[in-house]
């Protein structure tokens, strides 16, 4: 087990990342214990001497690190495992597939608790200009309804829906972003900040320049995209004047 | 004889104030860098405002429409705010600001307003 850890330590941080996806598939459901200290070794091949262009697609990619590191830590359980999941073979280069996007962003609205803070349901919809939407629901007919209307007549807040837009090519860190910057459009309508802020506003213009405004900056608190956010923050900041 | 005069008198009337509304009807939009938009949707002498953010539906605003010259006024029928103006130009209307960052709407066939309005609310403006 501290050959393993070793092994991993001496590994650069970009070759770090992508591997990391097979890594946990493979190592961890695939019988760490197993390996023992050779294993540190057998890593520090692949990574070394790995041409990694030569080996074709992402797929092929995923399946060959799966595949040896399966097969080095000692099981056939770990080679399944790596190469079934689609969400950790796209880890490993960084470059989802629309499956992988999906699975990407189930895992963050499960890291981020949007079921407990007001989102209702999410789906996946090819979107024109954005990663995601939040829609307000009606708590009396269930359908979804105007922000300013959920801000009007239920001060105590409304739950939301969220779409993502799983067609748009985007990295694991967007797709986080835009989790982050929707869940804190879903916690102001749960929780009934809207109605202050749309009481605040002095148009509708305003009103919605301060909700966009609160959910880059949530995103830039999580360190999300800094000069993006920041960028979009000096937009709508001109409409509050 | 007089009466016949008064009587077409008042038909060229009608016909002229229908004009006048016929040529306001449609579609104007303000969009901006596909982040948000504002919709006005005049039909006759009622309209509609949306508001959106690429992300959000923001607003909307039901209205009845008073025109005096080259002057429209949205009277907003259900909000206790002020009515909007709003000035004929050329390419649609412009909407009159405090600080004199006018607002220019363009005014869009149903085909233009398809593409820039993002899908999830033109779907809640047209489609219900």
């Amino acid at each position: 087990m501290g050959a393993v850890t070793g092994g991993i330590d001496t590994w650069s941080t970009s070759l770090m990342k992508n591997v990391y996806g097979a890594v946990r598939g493979a190592l961890v459901k695939g019988g760490l214990s197993a390996a023992g200290g050779g294993i540190s070794g057998g890593f520090g091949n692949v990574i070394m001497e790995g041409n990694w262009g030569a080996f074709g697609n992402g797929f092929g990619k995923g399946v060959l690190v799966g595949g040896v590191l399966g097969g080095i830590s000692g099981g056939r359980e770990g080679f399944l495992n790596a190469k079934n999941s689609v969400f950790e073979r796209n880890l490993v280069f960084g470059n989802l597939s629309k499956t992988g996007r999906e699975e990407a962003f189930k895992s963050f609205v499960l890291k981020h608790e949007l079921y407990q803070n007001g989102m209702m349901n999410y789906s996946f919809e090819k979107l024109d200009n954005s990663y995601g939407v939040t829609k307000a629901i009606s708590p009396e007919t269930g359908e979804t309804i105007l922000i300013a209307k959920a801000a009007r007549q239920y001060p105590n807040g409304v739950n939301s829906e969220y779409t993502f837009n799983s067609k748009k090519l985007v990295s694991i860190k967007k797709i986080e972003a835009n989790v982050i910057h929707e869940k804190q459009h879903i916690l102001d309508l749960h929780s009934g900040q809207v109605n202050k802020i749309l009481q605040k506003a002095s148009s509708t213009e305003g009103f919605r320049a301060m909700l966009e405004i609160r959910a880059h900056r949530s995103a830039l608190k999580w360190g999300f995209q800094r000069s993006y956010n920041l960028g979009r923050i000096k937009y709508w900041d001109k409409f509050l004047k | 004889m007089i009466s016949k005069h008064i009587y077409y008198l008042i038909m060229i009337f009608t016909f002229l104030s229908c004009s006048i509304s016929r040529e306001l009807n449609g579609i104007y939009i303000d969009h901006k860098r596909n982040l948000h938009g504002d919709l006005i949707l005049i039909n006759e002498k009622e309209g509609e405002v949306h508001s959106w953010t690429n992300d959000l539906w923001i607003d909307n605003r039901k209205f009845k429409v008073m025109e005096i010259g080259d002057t429209v006024i949205l009277n907003y029928i259900r909000y206790n705010i002020d009515s909007d103006v709003l000035i004929k130009r050329k390419e649609g209307l412009e909407k009159i600001k405090e600080n004199h960052n006018n607002q220019r709407f363009k005014k869009v066939s149903q085909k233009q307003a398809k593409k820039l309005v993002p899908k999830f609310i033109y779907k809640e403006i047209f489609d219900k």
